[in-house]
């Protein structure tokens, strides 16, 4: 793994804020046994291109909010968010969750697990184009004038595409401490794009949407001026997409009767988040809330995938799967608690092998924590994603061409991207794009219209037979979880081949 | 009620106050919340309180251009310097000014036991537990998550001509939901402190012991009558009509609607309040416009288009009070656009018995996984159906087994064949509507 921690930017305002945490913890240490604190702080630089034609630019959107956690005696334990990070609001906010705490009953199996290298401080990626210090206009305003160039690119007398754009760079800042002594600080630039297009033609309307999101500044999608290559391909793509759509149809009767396999490109494996991903969540597993593991550990499950299944979640990987520490619109360095994030193998060899955790959940299941804790904004800490990707070990199955992969595949939909997706305990649902349809192991350009693909948590990976193509955290999302959202990714190899089974099923909406 | 209000009202003021000198016209809402709540993961009772959660939205108008920025701070110089900071990037917009909003305080959204409520951890953390032992009391061995939480907020919105309108709200409610999969809520502006720890006992006394896959109760997939429950008919309102009758959206050519469009059967009527009392009213919209009720639908045809003060001079038509910030995604509601939503929906009743409105066998539908990805163009859905429950004559004789089934269909053709609404209605606390009777494909 690289190490960018070496420079590792301080965040403004360090002294100041650290002064706040330690009345506050100082206040607490009267209260509770044990204490902790992060606080985190955004200053945000947007651009909506809306489909109505409206542009906002917003220089500056400045957030930011403290969580303190109180632990008492017997386990019981409090937190309270807090709006303003003055110190007397601070203490007042620690009074408050006191008398809250009075009125908990004991929790004896409540308990932290200890913070890992708990003297390093300073954790974070540089600011390259920092939002704070260049004004972001001229690179926004260049942003919507060549999306809105690249959509009208595709204007005829029949056909209007109209575009909606959403775009945001954005530093984080981030503070954690507790009554022990620890203190660390991370500083993270995030940039995100989102493109949607609209195709109408009369009465009718498609639409595509494409996201694209680093932990990096703006320059990965505009340089100069202009459009990235990499974005520049992939918008006219979903774009032409979007008025091939117009004349799309879905599957007949006949066609999902005798579909032998789905093949997902990795814009659509968004059922790895919600289907796999959650239910191995140690919160949700000790709540008794997964399909695949009990709140003991084991798995109710085994296997729970066919052999080639791996899946890996903590920083974004390469090509090879190999975890890339500063990459992927998901990463962080270190969590909410402090937990340096780690690498974390949730499934080997199509078993379940390891959970996400939090120090709470950690110490409840007598392991080390994973660096899994985050908050949005304030919030309680909870066990949550960052980059979850189908990581396979290299072998026979994993192929080098798209066309090796489809071999033997007599009828099969090459399916493409989502619009969101939601899971309950025993599954999820995610929207699909579009297709294509797949002959006798060659993509044909018979365009499937968009459906919604579901499955079920303890059987849709029994399935995965192989795949092809480079390992990528493609899918840009913001995971809702208990009220609280924040950015994660999902991902795989280009390519993903499905046997069709009762545990994976692709229905289209009615025409 | 309390000084923080006053604090608040301030803080609005004084942004406005710094920033005005430098534009022609500024708005700020400024607004703070404290809230004390209860998550409920199974065995365990989390406590999760928020205090002075301040949040700040503002725009500026300067040469016909308007400028936006948000923040969570307190301090108004802080907020200030933000929007000032915007102003170089402010973008031209068809918009006239921001509104005169009137002086004065509107409390009638503030009960003062639920204000009071969020300050008794003890009280709601009571609550939370009867509602989950309440549950595992009828259910052996069920599976509950769900919150119980109390929030009280202070808001005051000031423009460069008129304000400060003050106000301030509260909300007291709970959801539970059985085994990943059957759910109920209730929320109000008033304490629910009945309802509340009933609610888990209820609904798992409610559920049928036998559960059913849509082969052992349809035979396998068809199409079939169902009863689509109110709180998914909020959802597919919110979702999807809004996308027809915004005028925002017929602007922007997503919406082919005109006003006399028949939009459903004529037995359905559809009202939109954002001055209601319930969850879902306000004393201003976002733009400082105070609320009014309007027919949308009625006799089934399209007699308002909602709208924003912009998408109105755009249209030339009287804005509805309509324009809020409404965040998508990962956005905060202060930084949302200004976008045209929807308050209190009202649908009026119809006279057929609950119980009636189905014969044979069918389903009660009450919530659909994902709805948010329904073809808002089309009205088309696609999705799993979650929690629900088969039907012999109306009477519920099995769940319908979690993630085995899914309903296909369209909205807004179930609106144009929407004739059979039951004559009682349920308050979701941002709707009252009836159940509604309506043909789908599961599968």
């Amino acid at each position: 793994m690289n190490e960018p921690f070496s420079a590792s930017p301080t965040p403004r305002g360090d002294a100041a804020v650290r002064r706040s945490l330690d009345a506050a913890l100082a206040r607490a240490r009267e209260v509770a046994e044990y204490a902790d604190a992060v606080y985190e702080r955004v200053y945000k630089s947007e651009l909506n291109l809306m489909s109505d034609g409206q542009r906002l630019v917003k220089p500056a959107s400045i957030k930011g909010a403290a969580q303190v956690r109180l632990v008492g005696a017997e386990g019981r334990h409090v937190g309270v968010r807090v709006g303003d990070i003055e110190p007397e609001q601070l203490v007042d906010a620690v009074d408050r969750a006191a008398r809250a705490l009075a009125a908990e009953p004991p929790s004896p199996e409540f308990g932290l697990a200890p913070i890992p290298n708990p003297s390093r401080e300073r954790y974070g990626i540089a600011v390259d184009l920092d939002p704070r210090d260049a004004d972001p206009t001229a690179v926004f305003v260049a942003l919507a004038d060549a999306v809105a160039a690249l959509a009208a690119e595709a204007n005829t007398d029949a056909v209007t595409v109209k575009p909606e754009l959403w775009s945001w760079t954005q530093v984080e800042e981030k503070w954690v401490a507790d009554t022990d002594g620890v203190f660390k600080t991370q500083v993270m630039p995030v940039s995100f794009l989102q493109v949607t297009f609209r195709a109408l033609r009369g009465q009718k309307q498609t639409r595509t949407r494409v996201r694209f999101g680093e932990a990096a500044s703006m320059t990965f999608y505009l340089r100069d001026g202009a459009l990235t290559p990499h974005v520049a391909r992939s918008l006219r793509e979903e774009r032409d997409r979007a008025v091939a759509l117009l004349d799309a149809r879905p599957l007949t009767d006949d066609e999902r009767a005798r579909v032998t396999h789905y093949v997902l490109h990795n814009s659509s494996l968004v059922f790895i988040h919600e289907g796999l991903g959650h239910p191995i969540e140690a919160d949700i597993i000790r709540a008794d809330g997964s399909a695949i593991v009990a709140p003991d550990g084991t798995a109710r499950v085994e296997p729970l995938g066919s052999s080639v299944v791996r899946i890996v979640d903590g920083p974004a990987p390469d090509a090879a799967g190999n975890p890339l520490r500063d990459k992927g619109f998901g990463t962080e360095l270190i969590d909410d608690e402090g937990v340096e994030v780690q690498n974390t193998v949730l499934v080997e060899g199509g078993r379940i092998v390891g959970m996400m955790h939090s120090r709470e959940t950690a110490h409840r299941y007598g392991v080390a924590p994973t660096g899994n804790g985050f908050s949005d904004l304030g919030e309680r800490r909870i066990v949550r994603m960052r980059n979850t990707t189908l990581c396979p070990a290299p072998g026979p199955h994993w192929k080098s061409s798209l066309d090796e992969l489809l071999q033997g595949v007599e009828l099969g939909v090459l399916l493409y991207g989502s619009l969101g997706g939601a899971v309950s305990k025993d599954g999820m649902s995610s929207s699909t794009q579009y297709g294509y349809l797949v002959r006798a192991g060659k993509v044909t350009d018979e365009m499937i219209s968009p459906g919604n693909f579901t499955a079920l948590t303890a059987g849709c990976l029994k399935t995965v037979e192989g795949y092809a193509g480079e390992v990528e955290a493609h899918g840009v999302g913001f995971c809702g979880k208990s009220g609280q959202t924040r950015r994660v990714t999902d991902g795989g190899p280009t390519f993903v081949r499905v046997g069709v089974s009762p545990a994976v099923t692709l229905t289209f909406e009615a025409n | 009620m309390d000084a923080l209000l006053k604090t608040v009202t301030d803080v609005a003021c004084a942004i406005r106050d710094r920033v005005l000198p430098s534009v022609d016209d500024v708005e700020v809402i400024a607004s703070c919340a404290d809230s004390t709540g209860y998550s409920v993961e199974n065995d365990q009772v989390i406590a999760s309180l928020t205090c002075g959660s301040w949040s700040v939205a503002m725009r500026a108008m300067k040469g016909g251009r308007v400028a936006t920025a948000a923040t969570t701070s307190r301090d108004p110089g802080e907020s200030a310097d933000a929007l000032l900071r915007a102003l170089g990037a402010a973008q031209a917009q068809e918009l006239a000014g921001f509104l005169s909003p009137r002086e004065g305080t509107d409390l009638r959204r503030a009960d003062a036991a639920t204000w009071a409520l969020v300050d008794d951890p003890a009280a709601l953390r009571s609550m939370a537990v009867a509602m989950r032992d309440g549950a595992w009391a009828q259910r052996k061995g069920v599976v509950v998550e769900g919150e119980v939480s109390a929030s009280r907020s202070r808001r005051a919105l000031v423009t460069g001509r008129g304000g400060p309108l003050t106000s301030a709200e509260t909300y007291h409610g709970a959801f539970v939901m059985l085994d990943g999969n059957d759910w109920d809520a209730t929320s109000s502006r008033a304490p629910r402190s009945e309802a509340v720890p009933t609610l888990g006992s209820a609904l798992a006394a409610s559920l049928p012991a036998r559960e059913v896959t849509v082969a052992e109760f349809l035979g396998g997939p068809r199409e079939v009558d169902a009863v689509l429950h109110p709180r998914m008919l909020e959802g597919l309102l919110r979702a999807l009509l809004l996308e027809r009758v915004g005028l925002d959206r017929v602007l922007a050519g997503i919406s082919p609607a005109k006003l006399g469009d028949a939009l459903a059967h004529p037995r359905f009527e559809l009202w939109d309040d954002t001055a209601s009392l319930a969850l879902a009213g306000h004393a201003s919209d976002d733009e400082g416009m105070e609320g009014a009720r309007k027919v949308i639908l009625r006799a089934g045809v399209l007699t308002t288009l909602l709208a924003d003060q912009r998408s109105a001079l755009r249209a030339g038509t009287a804005p509805t009070g309509n324009g809020f910030r409404i965040p998508i995604l990962a956005e905060d509601r202060a930084e949302a656009p200004v976008r045209v939503g929807m308050g209190h929906l009202e649908v009026a009743a119809g006279d057929i018995p609950r119980e009636a409105l189905t014969k044979g066998r069918a389903l009660l539908i009450p919530d659909l996984l994902g709805v948010h990805s329904a073809n808002k163009s089309t009205g088309a859905f696609n999705n799993p159906i979650v929690g629900g429950l088969a039907l012999e004559d109306g009477v519920p004789v099995a769940r319908l087994k979690a993630g085995a089934w899914s309903a296909t269909g369209s909205f807004y053709e179930i609106l144009k064949g929407a004739e059979r609404l039951s004559r009682e209605r349920m308050d979701t606390g941002t709707a009252t509507l009836p159940w509604i009777a309506a043909r789908v494909r599961v599968a």
